[in-house]
């Protein structure tokens, strides 16, 4: 009997997953604005895959920021504390043979102070909340530049906040490999990467 | 595989450098000087907009818009970090309802019109009632804004009926920090959060509303110090996860709480002896001196068993608070906001933790202090420095002392006796007048009374049939019922100075332009008293005839500011800030020059020049670090009234709420914010980011009492006072969970305005209304 119940909530699990990863799509809208449709009930919506995971996993992540270098917002559903979070996002987790996201600054723990939901709490009944906004935020691809099309590039963003590169430029999962590097077992990335501009550590 | 993501991404690296080079030809000169350019993004420094913190941001523009912000690192309030609204601050400037032409009300509709319209009929219709014009502002004008307002309707119109918003936040903590040390603000400063061991928070869920000093502090626990976190609240918050202690009181027993740690140190002979004998004196609550001996027998009334009584927190958990206070060991910051001073008894309160602190003697040290925090960019810097208040004049000063008057004509070479002795009404009293046509004539700048006044079916009766103007950005509740919407710059639209928290003074630079026709609000209060002058009216005329609100510009040049040309080719900011400087000296507030803002990213007065430095106060009234206290004196409180550099201790009792719950009305009402939003929503809900994560207000409900009354997640509620009512989904066990027999609902919803049910009573000493308590029914709906 017991094994039933568990083998009914497994399925029960899967189908409700699969229904909701069909739903939640990313739009690119006309003016460089992209939302994320759909994705009011989805769990761990961000392991999605696309024809060309380089372009989706740029337009997935800056979909997440108002512009490079903002917070991200929280993808999937949370519990009501900053250790939650952390159970996942501090040391690796493997969630549907996916790796889990982990911080690039564990030095801080009050994680909602800087990333919110995606999505309303689900006390607030659904309802077209739109904003009608015409900002435009930073996009980071301007400044990736190098001095010649063999050398490594340079860093485009602040470090503060930043100093675990790995955390994003990691072949952890498909989306992100936009902005992964080809040789992610190397450790020492400032031996060869260095800031674009010594100004941007303010 | 890899070679396709790299020939995409080289791809539209191509189109997007192509489209960066074609927007830059049409970028705008950024108009000061910039610490940082790479590929036309400039980084400038800023105050962030919104609160009372007052973190340091670093600003990113391109082509004349803001497209980036991040923390400002050289800034030593947040040291990089920022809370979710600050990082989203650039997106407050470009709702796509941004206000950008004047509007004149004719016929029932907001018409647009030209400025000098709009400038013109104000000018007429304030000149044609003077005495019963009013100017209601705000902790988020920037001090020269409110250094305007102040001038133009104090001395230029002999009218004292400016008051602000702060009335509503700040006043109880202005009035209690008068009465104790004889001046406004607080001595110890956010570093003291860096050598504290413990922090005990009075009804502060400063992980929502202050996030980066709960930050500051909880990060030392991360690092492996061992510190405490007492939480002393009426519901548990994200604040209560990380605490040590969660004291859940019964609301208003707060008075009853602090009265017995206060019993407790000098019951056990645990209170500082020397300090107190030095530094302190005893005062009855009518203001009779009290023998120590007096004071414990008014205080045995609040022994822990007869406080743990009503008070909700238990005889254990009181005895833990007085022997924390009571060893000399532990080195506590005692936190709040708004939970203590939208009290009807918020003076008081504020006197007993001060009580508390001084009888402790943990005041005046490194890491031992009891620290107010503010709720707005410049409710200190402006709201209580510049004295924007009814009864108040710049530096401390008020209307009632003719020394003080003078001192302030003297600087505005206003004709003698232009100020008057009367002060003008408080907030509450300035709505009462706006409903009765005692007041015929208002202008709200930077605030949204409609939205957060309490009680706003009394308070904004006949508003619509007065004159209101209003200074905004967005359409809001208050532009609803005006007659005059003016359009307005915001943030780094203009040059601004404000004051946080802990007395630092920050400056930032226009670095964009604003929308449309949307101009500074120190430009539209130039521009009417200036028509008014031209009209011929005296008050705006100064000894010498000249216009009463004259600006210079760096070479001692007259400058005809109320032109926009020249108004906003000029740093007009520097001439008032520097003007108003001069008043900053008698009670000790003393500010620097203007440009030594510009080098400094803040500066916490009083600050001194010694040699060629100009040095800033961490601490006052310490010897070492504040320039005033001579030496050999330790601490110091040299601002008391009595002129013995000593602090009072009150004697002031427990006092019921006006309003408590009974058998019709069964449920305890506290409003209040979240992390998302801030205040009215005005600026936070233009923002994707932010309103997508939290869209509309709530009722929160503890589980039992949603239980009993059959409601669920999300199920909608009619919330219900003697004064009115509206409907919110319900919030059971979500982000925080009030006491049994408490609802809380945030107040920044427009479409669900819980201001209709909320009560106006208020503290009779600071005039500041109670949003925390009043008692409310619920109905569960289907």
């Amino acid at each position: 009997m017991k094994h039933l119940y568990i083998v009914f909530g497994v399925v029960i699990f899967a189908f409700t997953t699969i229904y909701f990863s069909g739903k939640h799509t990313v739009v690119l809208a006309s003016d460089h604005e992209v939302v994320v449709a759909n994705d009011k009930n989805a769990r761990h919506s961000h392991i999605e895959t696309g024809h060309n995971f380089f372009i989706d996993g740029l337009h997935t992540r800056q979909s997440r920021r108002a512009f490079f270098s903002a917070p991200p917002v929280i993808p999937h559903t949370i519990g009501k504390t900053d250790k939650e979070c952390l159970s996942c996002h501090q040391e690796k987790r493997i969630f549907r043979g996916v790796e889990s996201t982990l911080t690039p600054h564990p030095e801080f723990k009050n994680c909602m102070q800087c990333h919110v939901k995606g999505v309303a709490p689900d006390y607030i009944p659904s309802a077209n909340y739109g904003v009608n906004s015409s900002f435009i935020g930073l996009d980071k691809q301007e400044k990736v530049s190098r001095a010649h099309h063999l050398a490594p590039p340079v860093i485009p963003h602040r470090l503060f906040l930043h100093k675990q590169c790995s955390s994003c430029h990691s072949k952890r999962h498909d989306h992100e490999s936009g902005i992964s590097g080809p040789h992610n077992k190397r450790k020492n990335c400032m031996q060869c990467h260095v800031l674009a501009d010594i100004k941007l550590d303010f | 595989m890899f070679d396709m993501h790299r020939r995409a991404f080289i791809k539209r690296t191509a189109q997007l450098s192509a489209l960066a080079a074609i927007t830059s030809n049409g970028a705008k000169n950024v108009i000061a000087d910039s610490e940082s350019v790479t590929d036309g993004l400039s980084w400038q420094k800023a105050p962030c907009r919104f609160c009372g913190t007052g973190c340091g941001v670093m600003v990113g523009t391109k082509n004349g818009k803001v497209v980036a912000v991040q923390g400002d690192k050289e800034n030593a309030v947040n040291r990089g970090l920022l809370c979710v609204k600050g990082y989203h601050a650039g997106s407050i400037l470009y709702g796509n309802d941004r206000l950008v032409s004047p509007q004149i009300r004719k016929n029932g509709k907001l018409v647009n019109v030209s400025w000098d319209e709009a400038i013109d009929l104000i000018a007429k219709t304030v000149m044609k009632k003077p005495d019963t014009f009013s100017i209601y502002g705000s902790g988020q004008w920037t001090i020269p804004e409110g250094y305007t307002a102040m001038k133009f309707i104090k001395g230029g119109m002999s009218n004292n009926h400016i008051d602000p918003n702060a009335r509503l936040c700040m006043a109880s903590a202005v009035v209690g920090f008068i009465t104790t040390f004889g001046v406004d603000e607080p001595s110890g400063c956010y570093d003291d959060l860096d050598s504290c061991d413990t922090v005990i928070t009075w009804g502060n869920n400063w992980a929502e509303m202050h996030p980066i000093l709960y930050s500051r502090y909880m990060n030392r626990r991360n690092s492996g110090e061992k510190i405490t976190l007492i939480d002393m609240a009426t519901r548990r918050t994200r604040s209560t996860v990380e605490a040590d202690h969660y004291l859940e009181f019964v609301p208003q027993t707060d008075l009853a709480i602090a009265n017995c740690i206060c019993y407790q140190l000098i019951a056990n002979g645990t209170y500082d002896k020397g300090f107190v004998e030095k530094n302190t004196r005893f005062k009855s609550n009518e203001g009779k001196d009290l023998s120590i001996e007096e004071y414990l027998e008014f205080l045995k009334a609040y022994t822990p068993e007869a406080v743990a009584k009503y008070s909700g927190v238990s005889v254990e958990q009181l005895i833990m608070l007085g022997n924390l206070f009571g060893n000399k060991q532990r080195k506590v910051v005692s936190l709040w906001c708004m939970g203590m001073n939208q009290h009807t008894r918020g003076t008081w309160i504020n006197n007993l933790v001060y009580n508390i602190h001084l009888l402790a003697g943990k005041i005046g040290k490194p890491g031992s202090t009891p620290f107010s925090l503010t709720g707005q960019p410049s409710a200190c810097g402006t709201c209580r420095e510049v004295g924007t208040l009814a009864h108040a004049l710049p530096g401390g000063r008020v209307v009632k002392n003719a020394t003080h008057r003078k001192q302030v004509e003297d600087v505005w070479n206003c004709v003698p006796g232009a100020i008057s002795a009367k002060p003008g009404f408080h907030t509450v009293r300035m709505f009462e007048g706006l409903a009765s046509g005692e007041i015929t004539s208002m202008w709200v700048q930077v605030t949204n009374p409609a939205h957060t006044m309490p009680n706003l079916h009394k308070n904004l009766k006949n508003a619509k049939e007065r004159f209101v103007i209003v200074s905004d950005v967005y359409p809001t509740k208050t532009t609803e019922i005006a007659s005059v919407v003016l359009p307005s710059a915001l943030w780094v639209e203009k040059n601004g100075v404000v004051g946080n928290s802990e007395r630092r003074t920050q400056q930032w630079f226009k670095m964009v332009d604003p929308p449309g026709q949307a101009r500074d609000d120190v430009w539209q209060m130039l521009a009417v008293a200036h028509r008014m002058f031209e009209l011929g009216y005296e008050g705006l005329k100064d000894r010498d005839g000249r216009f009463l609100l004259t600006v210079h510009d760096d070479n001692g040049k007259e400058i005809e500011a109320w032109k926009w040309e020249v108004f906003s080719n000029n740093n007009v900011d520097k001439q008032l800030f520097n003007e108003y400087r001069d008043l900053t000296f008698l009670k000790h507030k003393d500010l620097a020059p203007y440009d030594q803002y510009v080098q400094a990213h803040g500066m916490r007065w009083p600050v001194t020049q010694q040699g060629t430095r100009w040095v800033e106060t961490p601490r006052r009234f310490v010897e070492g670090e504040d320039p005033f206290v001579a030496q050999g004196k330790g601490v110091s409180f040299y601002m008391a009234k009595a002129g013995d550099e000593k602090a009072l201790i009150w004697a002031r009792p427990y006092q019921a709420p006006p309003e408590v719950p009974d058998k019709q009305y069964d449920f305890w009402l506290c409003t209040g914010r979240v992390v998302e939003h801030w205040h009215s929503g005005t600026m936070t809900r233009r923002v994707k980011e932010l309103n997508r994560a939290m869209p509309s207000a709530y009722i929160e409900i503890h589980p039992e009492d949603a239980q009993r009354l059959r409601i669920s997640n999300g199920q909608r509620v009619k919330v219900t006072s003697r004064r009115g009512t509206i409907t919110l989904p319900a919030s059971i066990n979500g982000r925080a969970v009030p006491q049994k027999g408490l609802v809380f609902v945030p107040f920044f919803d427009e479409g669900k305005l819980i201001n209709h049910v909320t009560l106006d009573a208020y503290c009779p000493m600071s005039k500041e209304p109670d949003y925390k308590k009043c008692a409310v029914k619920l109905e569960a709906l289907i």
